[in-house]
């Protein structure tokens, strides 16, 4: 019996949620993905202190991210890789620009069939009808 | 056996009818997109060049054609050269002449003309400098008019050109994000013209790239007559020297900017 109870009380725990009140500590964590960009003029030069506006595919209006990048053309962000879509990344400075772009997706390619079942099924069929007819013709000779 | 064969070739024939097609009328909505046309400051307010003449402008004419503007994705790259791949594409018919130096120190970037479009982010434009084929700016492309000043000199000034360009650039690269047009909204998309690439600019050191690379006014300047420089188009290559022409022809296909990006360039046939 009391093994039985013991039994339905840890079922029953398992099941549901107890609130524990303790006092404690804990380190949440989520994956994000940082970035390490050096803007350059096209004769390879760093662009120092360079602007950098970062805009997400979410709101393509109003930048994600305004910053200036070190003596070096360098700087470094991190784009939230639930917003999928083509991220831009523009650094300016004096008269000069660029941009780059990054695509955040699933990583999943998922290539959208230009025909229909219905269609492949009677393409399919045809050619299985052509191999067969050739076949008797052949076979008749 | 024949029969059979026939009977497939007409089900198959029907089945292939019966098959839903995809609707491809979707129904678009439209805003306006404005296409501008900016010689930015340097016009506007006048500049100092690599060798220290200051210029204004009064009247600086471009004749513009074949001017489009697409939605691509992924966005095009002006280093990819020509636009191959677009979803919209949206194109004005007509040659245009404008004078980037209209207005006061403040004005806004000169409207070319303006097109109800699909709307999207027209993140890619095209366009051809071109020889006016009429008026008063016929066979030139590019003309500039205004004042020269250094020291105790002071200079009227006018001088052609009959260059043609074409551009294509990417994304505005500005202060602002243009190109994205809204239902029933205007948007603008711009053509950007550097022209410290072919003065320089006597706020940089003497040796900076955009210095080197650049003209100045000095050579001009040298076909100085009754005290005021006037130069025709045909005549630009009796007043520059052949490097100076090769220098110049260099600076015509860097003209062209979308901001503060850069565009890809090629000379237009004549």
């Amino acid at each position: 019996m009391t093994k039985k109870i013991m039994l339905i009380m840890l079922i029953v725990l398992l099941l549901f949620k107890i609130n524990v009140f303790a006092h404690g500590a804990l380190i949440e964590y989520e994956i994000k993905e940082s970035y390490y960009i050096q803007a350059l003029y096209d004769t390879g030069k760093p662009m120092p202190f360079a602007q950098i506006i970062i805009y997400a595919p979410n709101n393509i209006e109003e930048p994600y991210e305004v910053g200036k990048s070190n003596e070096n053309g360098e700087y470094s962000f991190t784009i939230d890789k639930n917003i999928k879509g083509v991220w831009t990344i523009q650094a300016r400075l004096v008269g000069h620009g660029t941009s780059m772009n990054i695509l955040v997706n699933d990583n999943v390619m998922v290539k959208q069939s230009k025909v229909s079942i219905i269609q492949m099924i009677i393409m399919g069929g045809c050619v299985l009808w052509g191999l067969f007819g050739t076949y008797m013709y052949f076979s008749r000779r | 056996m024949k029969k059979l064969t026939i009977a497939m070739l007409v089900i198959s024939t029907l089945l292939s009818a019966c098959t839903k097609v995809k609707e491809t009328n979707v129904e678009r909505d439209y805003g306006t997109l404005r296409y501008v046309a900016n010689g930015e400051d340097f016009i506007r307010e006048g500049f100092l060049t690599k060798d220290r003449w200051f210029l204004e402008f009064e009247h600086v004419y471009i004749t513009l054609g074949n001017i489009s503007s697409y939605q691509t994705n992924p966005p095009y790259q002006s280093e990819e050269g020509d636009i191959v791949e677009y979803e919209d594409i949206n194109s004005l018919e007509k040659i245009y002449t404008v004078d980037l130096a209209a207005g006061d120190d403040n004005a806004d970037p000169i409207l070319v003309d303006q097109k109800e479009v699909t709307v999207g982010f027209y993140n890619a434009i095209s366009w051809e400098l071109l020889q006016a084929k009429e008026g008063d700016q016929k066979g030139n492309s590019l003309i500039l008019q205004g004042i020269a000043t250094k020291s105790d000199k002071s200079v009227p000034f006018y001088i052609a050109f009959d260059h043609q360009w074409q551009f294509i650039g990417g994304e505005y690269i500005g202060d602002i994000r243009k190109g994205i047009v809204k239902k029933g909204e205007q948007g603008e998309i711009e053509m950007t013209f550097h022209f410290d690439h072919l003065f320089g600019d006597g706020t940089l050191p003497v040796d900076d790239d955009l210095n080197i690379g650049a003209l100045g006014f000095e050579p001009f300047y040298s076909a100085v007559d009754n005290d005021e420089v006037y130069i025709e188009a045909q005549d630009i290559t009796k007043v520059l020297s052949k490097e100076e022409m090769k220098l110049l022809t260099n600076i015509f296909s860097t003209l062209g900017h979308v901001g503060e990006g850069h565009c890809y360039s090629q000379l237009v046939e004549q």
